[in-house]
């Protein structure tokens, strides 16, 4: 059988997300792609937790190793209103309504081996490389 | 008589508990490498104290190290604002020593500024979570402002509350785009500046002294 080459990819869904706490998905993320995979979250993160994911990344960036990641999502402008998507969740959160942003998603990848060709509201082009 | 002071003393803790402090509040400045945070930190310090609080460098990541320059006073229209200035790492999700390397260092060298600067930006990102009262955020208006860094460090100023005001830098380039800065993020206010040139400093001082002067 002949060997296959490529670029793993995990797509993780909202529903397993939702039931992990935020040191489990950043563990979760950054073990995928130290195996050189690339993790699609349905649902993204929080501001908080990607601030974690990368503080928690710096710790591991290793020489020769590990670089870090790159985190991609679709490119996102506020509305005319001036509205951020945080802060219409925030809206949404204090009138009770249940709003989920469904078309929200981040890419993780290695950042040696993830790049970006093109972003916008709803589509992120990448180039992923196998470079081994 | 030294325990009337104490008494004084306690007084004036438990009633500042009860009122709120008078600390200093302290302004983080934010953005990504080389935006012109350390030129900024540098530019006020040096227009209020006199003295400079880092070096700043072409050279990415030369700012390794959360700053903070104390009791800068800032006088504006007969009132003054006295604040804390906290000059922080450029953020950033990787960093390679190579980068250091093709700019001339040595292997070590390369190793030992990629390890500090990891330290840095995980440093900058505790300060944003837990330390700062506010912030000033620096883009370099050459370059397309939406990008995972920016978006993430917004959202998580947001969501804090903070105070946040936006430096549009680099004017003085040919290639400079406020505009896109001011579409990117409308929710915020957006000064066109130059920092290094000294450019709108004025507004900028203005600025500082209304957002986060009370």
């Amino acid at each position: 059988m002949s060997k296959v080459n490529g670029v793993k990819v995990d797509l993780v869904s909202r529903e397993k997300l939702d039931g992990m706490v935020t040191m489990e998905k950043i563990r979760l993320i950054l073990d995928s792609v130290k195996e050189d995979k690339v993790v699609i979250l349905q649902g993204g993160l929080s501001p908080e937790e990607e601030s974690r994911l990368v503080e928690e990344t710096m710790t591991q960036i290793t020489p020769d190793e590990f670089n870090g990641v790159k985190i991609e999502r679709p490119k996102k402008t506020p509305d005319n209103s001036g509205n951020s998507s945080f802060r219409k969740r925030l809206g949404s959160i204090v009138s009770g309504e249940s709003e989920e942003d469904d078309s929200d998603m981040l890419v993780v990848g290695p950042s040696d081996k993830l790049q970006t060709l093109h972003k916008d509201d709803s589509l992120v082009s990448t180039f992923i490389s196998d470079s081994d | 008589m030294s325990l009337m002071i104490d008494f004084k003393d306690a007084l004036s803790n438990a009633l500042s508990g009860f009122f709120g402090s008078d600390e200093q509040k302290r302004i983080g400045i934010y953005g990504p490498p080389n935006a012109g945070k350390t030129t900024l930190a540098n530019r006020i310090s040096k227009d209020w104290t006199g003295e400079e609080v880092g070096s700043a460098s072409e050279v990415a990541h030369e700012t390794r190290r959360a700053k903070r320059k104390e009791n800068v006073e800032i006088e504006r229209d007969g009132n003054s604002v006295s604040i804390d200035i906290v000059d922080t790492p450029g953020v950033t999700s990787d960093i390679d020593y190579k980068e250091f390397v093709d700019q001339g260092f040595s292997d070590e060298e390369a190793k030992n500024r990629a390890r500090e600067a990891t330290e840095g930006v995980a440093e900058a990102m505790h300060w944003l979570r837990e330390d700062v009262d506010g912030v000033i955020y620096v883009l370099d208006s050459t370059k397309d402002p939406i990008t995972q860094v920016n978006t993430m460090l917004i959202g998580i100023i947001e969501s804090n509350d903070l105070p946040v005001l936006i430096l549009a830098n680099k004017t003085d380039r040919e290639d400079s785009n406020v505009g896109q800065i001011e579409q990117s993020f409308p929710q915020h206010e957006t000064i066109p500046t130059s920092v290094l040139e000294g450019d709108n400093m004025d507004e900028v001082y203005d600025k500082i002294a209304a957002y986060f002067g009370e």
